[in-house]
């Protein structure tokens, strides 16, 4: 960056630093005190060329950053845009909210949270179409779990789903579905990966559950 | 105060630019304002942003390199890799708040925690919040010597200052552009703060969703407010550094209605404020010396307060 010669003391405003003033050693603090010429402003000056560098750093990545502004990406952080709430969402169109469940040998279904894999839910949103490509890319995620969770049960099942809320207006219309977006399944348990098969399941247990409760309220 | 005025002749537009770009500052503002941003580093890796550090145990497989890293081959995070650079970070950075070795320590900082953001961001989502303080921390590497209290005026620490600051109007003068350009012209009459409050709001942001217009009034100001920020340059001291402090506020509302705070951002936006006048340890010591003063006096009353 700056050598050692970047800091000058000058005599007085605004002339630059006359060659003969010795230079302050770099991490010597600079007091008017101890100003070599004497009669200073109290300024500690910054060499020309000192100032031409730092111009030149300053002019590059403004360049940089309008460059990325307009013509770049995310991929080209940090200079990319400041996308941060940057899409237009549609007042009538759906809000998507993706998150990541997983099913493990015992049979049991859980959400995988930000800290059980090190994904966080807008990385996996963000390689939603590699992911939608090919399901079996999930099988990383598992990996993930089991590196921070050693002596848990194997996972059998990652799936992606994403809820899908519908507005009206700008307003949630209060109607909700569900699509499962991809899905990775252990050798054996293909299976549990069919959604509509589940959902499906799920919704006649529910069924029975309700025929059971009334028949048992009928009977009492 | 801070802009330099040279009598001789009638100064070019470039160095006026030339002038403002370098106006001196305290050192002791830099000395306050390097402290304040070396010790956001531990901050960020133990509280604000823990999740960096778990992307060590993410297959490869997960790692999408951004454009710097691939130009810059830079290593795909192991386990070991995050730990090496948590460790270096955290060690490099509380020494660089101390003000010692500058340039050498500030270096250190800087280069490490941009690779550390590129371990951060290369998984699929990239943060936007960090720009001025990345440009802070590389500037400040530069600035040169400067003690806590140091009257002594600097044009190095200026320059250094001005950049954040500029990096951080940069941040939201063109988030306005990034609006228009991804969202377009509609992008103020549209669902967008609905969006972000379904996914992560709060009790406050459910609240504005419930008011009709609110959210869209609100896409409103953000713009005007981006696109005018800009001219917090031109504005006098005293009402810019009140402008700044209800930045914070701004953000303070960010927060209670969608969870995020831009936090780096916060510590860039700092740059603008007379830091020099907060002396903590200064204060601490006088008061300590206040109590030891007055202890003969007090010496008689029973040792016990409540």
């Amino acid at each position: 960056m700056t050598d050692s010669s970047a800091v000058s003391v000058a005599p007085g405003p605004p002339a630059p630093a006359p060659s003969g003033v010795p230079a302050p050693a770099e991490d010597d603090v600079v007091t008017p005190d101890d100003d070599p010429a004497g009669d200073d402003d109290g300024v500690v000056r910054a060499s020309p060329r000192a100032r031409r560098a730092l111009v030149a750093v300053t002019l590059v990545v403004t360049a940089f950053l309008l460059w990325g502004t307009f013509w770049g990406s995310d991929d080209h952080f940090p200079f990319g845009p400041f996308r941060m709430y940057a899409n237009a969402s549609d007042t009538n169109g759906v809000v998507r909210s993706a998150r990541v469940e997983a099913v493990d040998a015992t049979g049991r279904r859980f959400k995988l949270s930000d800290s059980s894999t090190g994904m966080r839910r807008a990385e996996v949103e963000g390689q939603m179409p590699r992911f939608r490509e090919d399901g079996d890319r999930l099988e990383a995620v598992a990996e993930a779990y089991h590196a921070r969770h050693p002596d848990a049960p194997e996972l059998v099942l990652v799936e992606i789903l994403q809820r899908r809320y519908h507005l009206v207006d700008g307003e949630p219309s209060g109607e909700v579905t569900e699509v499962q977006v991809a899905a990775w399944a252990a050798p054996g348990y293909e299976d549990l990966a069919d959604y509509d098969a589940r959902i499906a399941a799920e919704e006649e247990a529910a069924r029975e559950a309700e025929v059971a409760r009334s028949g048992s309220g009928a009977d009492s | 105060m801070s802009t330099v005025t040279v009598r001789a002749a009638r100064p070019s537009v470039g160095e006026r630019l030339s002038g403002w770009l370098f106006s001196p500052v305290p050192a002791g503002r830099v000395a306050a304002f390097r402290t304040l941003a070396y010790l956001f580093v531990p901050l960020d890796l133990l509280r604000l942003t823990p999740w960096v550090a778990r992307h060590g145990d993410v297959p490869g497989d997960l790692y999408q390199p951004l454009f710097l890293g691939r130009l810059l081959h830079l290593p795909v995070p192991t386990e070991a890799l995050v730990q090496g650079v948590w460790v270096a970070l955290l060690a490099t950075s509380l020494a660089a708040a101390t003000g010692r070795a500058p340039r050498l320590l500030g270096t250190a900082v800087a280069v490490l925690y941009a690779e550390w953001m590129f371990v951060a961001m290369s998984y699929g989502k990239v943060d936007h919040d960090r720009f001025g303080y990345m440009v802070a921390l590389f500037a400040l590497a530069t600035a040169g010597p400067a003690r806590h209290g140091e009257a002594t005026l600097t044009e190095r620490g200026g320059w250094a200052l001005r950049v954040t600051q500029m990096a951080a109007m940069a941040t939201y003068f063109l988030a306005a552009f990034a609006k228009l350009r991804y969202g377009g012209p509609g992008w103020m009459n549209s669902a967008t703060l609905t969006w972000a409050v379904i996914r992560r709001g709060t009790d406050f942001g459910d609240w504005l969703m419930d008011i009709p217009g609110a959210l869209v009034a609100m896409q409103w100001f953000i713009v005007v407010f981006e696109l005018s920020s800009p001219l917090i340059f031109l504005l006098p001291e005293r009402v810019r550094r009140a402008l700044i402090v209800s930045f914070f506020g701004f953000h303070v509302g960010v927060f209670a209605a969608v969870r995020i705070a831009f936090f780096p951002h916060l510590v860039a936006l700092a740059a603008f404020l007379p830091l020099e006048r907060l002396r903590p340890i200064t204060g601490l010591r006088r008061v300590a010396t206040r109590v030891a003063g007055h202890r003969p006096a007090a010496q008689p009353e029973p040792a016990t307060t409540s």
